[in-house]
């Protein structure tokens, strides 16, 4: 997942940052509205992070860009001020969600979860595949009711495909959204870590749920149970 | 006089001014008639005495002077008024006319012939008199000479009567002026005066809310104050906007340095002996403060002069909008049923944190229903419920939940405080906060209001 975070406070945006690739995340930080703006145009995040009071462009005017631009990705404002005019303004002018500073960054993190699951068009929290559920927002991954203890790197991987179930995920878009840039693409590192996401999730060897299409991708392949 | 009515003191100073006036120019007029009747009374006394002259005849053997008919038959008549004498030059009457009978004239002392007295006589209890006399020497066919005084006297009653019947009539159409006068000036004064009482409804109507500013078609007299009060107004309120967004701007600047110290803090949920934990805590604890503080200055603006009145509804439904956005996940399903002629008299903003704490609490607490109802009541206050299908707000925790920062679910925190802050702006208002059950199954929040 990729994540744009724009706050002008540098030591706020450092601190964010350094908590979402903890959790998985890239990240890419703007300092300003204009520079978010592009970046939000050349990185195609899966979920911006804006703070309203920015210099230059402000966040307001950041968003109700996006949207004139027919960018619908989910936008979580970060604001000072918690009058509940400021946060109608905000989901008004077309955010989908707001945090009051000072926040936990664990409640961001899952706010942000939340966001690009209902921005796949998953509504409800817990993705049920039947055996298999996944609760991204507490990032939790469950096989026949026992959690399944997963790397930050794995879920994230696993997070994405399960977010497009039954879409194939091409190889250099798992990569462009789960590597730095400077990352080797010829490197064989997603294979491996599919070959150990299927032995945690399918220790018997029944279930296949991830598939690998020869020359595509990859697909998960369990249907959800409920899905609307 | 620095109370009263203006018009009552117009009114009254005006009728102290016609008394004076009316009343010099009432003596001014009756002296000036006693002074025309006098010459006309003399100028019939000097008639009578010359028609007296005429009118006696000499008797020369005694050479005395008799009169066979008086010039005047009302001199025959004893209350004619009119009476006559003549007599000789040692003052003896020589002749009296019946009228005067009763009469006894006091003479000034005579002067020789050619001379012409006139004097008024006071009567102990009659009109007094007004008398002429005048001394001729009357020569005789004998060739002698005696001096004889000719006395014409007049009752003052006519004139009198005449003088009274001036007076009255002067003072009764006077009167009836002044009261005319006064009449027309009380109806000219209310119209007048109808843009004060219109200035003093306009500002009553500014502190009841139904109105920002005074309209602009004043008289001349009253535009400056007019202009001047909205200045003023203007002023005030940008003032007070200003120092609520000083105020606002430094307590929100510190937000985001605690927002950054926080992120600095990944595992702020460790056990409570880690230096951490209770840096988390103070952290949580400056911004609780400097919430509360926040709030409650804007609640302390609330209900200002001037306040536009704001409808209800949109404010309901743009939060709803908001909330269903951000509770996505949650499902829920909000009825509003806020009339449009439902409108808050006070701050949109302070209505919207009014509103906003209370739906927030009905979707975080409620299952899958929230209903948002509003209604007007009598003297100009209306009521705001919004309902939920959760568990319900116990009402005997209730006012433990309306108490300073008190959170009665850790687990969801700020139900507390949101509603610890509605009371305070609902307080603020004037209006009442009261927690209840609702037909849902869940909380039912009732607040009344002030309306527009």
């Amino acid at each position: 997942m990729r994540a744009l975070l724009v706050e002008d406070d540098d030591a706020l945006r450092e601190g964010l940052a350094t908590a979402l690739r903890a959790a998985g995340w890239q990240v890419d930080g703007a300092a300003d509205g204009r520079e978010g703006l592009y970046l939000a145009e050349e990185t195609t995040p899966d979920v911006a992070v804006v703070d309203l009071g920015l210099p230059g462009l402000s966040g307001m005017d950041l968003i109700a860009a996006l949207r004139a631009a027919k960018r619908d990705l989910p936008v979580l404002i970060l604001t000072a001020r918690d009058r509940w005019q400021d946060k109608v303004a905000g989901l008004k002018a077309g955010a989908d969600d707001y945090m009051v500073k000072p926040f936990h960054t664990e409640e961001l993190l899952a706010r942000l979860e939340a966001l690009v699951r209902r921005a796949a068009g998953w509504s409800q929290p817990v993705l049920d595949f039947g055996p298999l559920r996944f609760e991204p927002g507490a990032q939790r991954v469950e096989l026949n009711g026992e959690a399944v203890e997963l790397t930050s790197f794995e879920y994230r991987l696993l997070e994405y495909l399960v977010l497009r179930a039954g879409q194939v995920v091409s190889r250099s878009e798992l990569i462009d959204r789960l590597y730095d840039q400077d990352y080797d693409r010829d490197s064989n590192t997603i294979e491996v870590f599919i070959g150990r996401l299927r032995r945690k999730l399918d220790p018997e060897g029944d279930l296949k749920p991830i598939e690998t299409l020869r020359g595509r991708g990859y697909r998960f392949a369990l249907d959800p149970v409920g899905r609307d | 006089m620095p109370t009263g009515s203006l018009r009552r003191r117009v009114l009254l100073s005006l009728a102290v001014a016609l008394v004076i006036f009316f009343g010099a120019t009432v003596a001014l007029l009756e002296w000036n008639l006693g002074r025309s009747l006098g010459k006309a009374r003399d100028e019939i006394l000097d008639a009578q005495l010359m028609a007296l002259i005429a009118a006696a005849e000499p008797v020369e053997e005694s050479l005395a002077l008799t009169l066979q008919e008086p010039p005047d038959g009302r001199m025959l008549s004893p209350d004619s008024g009119l009476h006559a004498e003549i007599r000789d030059g040692r003052g003896e009457v020589l002749w009296r006319s019946p009228s005067a009978l009763q009469q006894a004239f006091e003479l000034p002392p005579a002067r020789g012939p050619g001379s012409r007295e006139r004097w008024l006589q006071q009567e102990p209890d009659g009109p007094g008199l007004a008398l002429a006399s005048m001394t001729i020497a009357w020569e005789f066919e004998g060739g002698a000479v005696e001096s004889f005084r000719f006395v014409v006297a007049q009752s003052l009653a006519p004139w009198q009567a005449q003088q009274r019947a001036f007076r009255l009539g002067l003072v009764g159409w006077f009167g009836a002026l002044a009261v005319a006068m006064l009449t027309v000036l009380a109806i000219v004064l209310r119209g007048v005066m109808r843009p004060l009482g219109q200035i003093a409804r306009e500002i009553q109507e500014m502190e009841t809310g139904r109105r920002e500013q005074l309209s602009g078609d004043w008289p001349e007299e009253l535009r400056g104050v007019a202009t001047n009060l909205n200045a003023l107004l203007r002023r005030e309120r940008s003032r007070q906007q200003r120092y609520q967004e000083s105020l606002a701007n430094l307590a929100h600047s510190l937000k985001t340095p605690l927002a950054a110290l926080r992120t600095m803090l990944p595992a702020a949920r460790t056990e409570a002996a880690d230096p951490r934990a209770a840096m988390g805590a103070e952290i949580e604890r400056m911004d609780r403060i400097i919430g509360w503080q926040l709030r409650r200055a804007a609640a302390g603006a609330g209900g200002g002069v001037g306040m536009a009145p704001v409808p209800v509804a949109p404010v309901a439904a743009d939060l709803a909008a908001t909330l269903d956005k951000v509770y996505a996940d949650r499902g829920m399903a909000c009825e509003l049923e806020v009339p449009a002629a439902i409108r808050f008299r006070g701050d949109e903003g302070d209505l919207q944190e009014m509103l906003g704490n209370l739906m927030d609490n009905a979707w975080k607490y409620g299952r899958h229903r929230v209903r948002g109802t509003a209604g007007a009541l009598p003297g100009g206050m209306f009521e705001l419920r919004i309902e939920d299908d959760g568990e319900g707000l116990d009402p005997a925790r209730a006012s433990e939940a309306l108490a300073r920062g008190a959170r009665l679910d850790e687990r969801r925190p700020g139900q507390g405080i949101g509603l610890a802050v509605v009371n305070e702006l609902v307080r603020a208002y004037g209006g009442e906060l009261v927690i209840g059950r609702s037909a849902l199954g869940g909380t039912a929040v009732t607040l009344t209001l002030p309306a527009a």
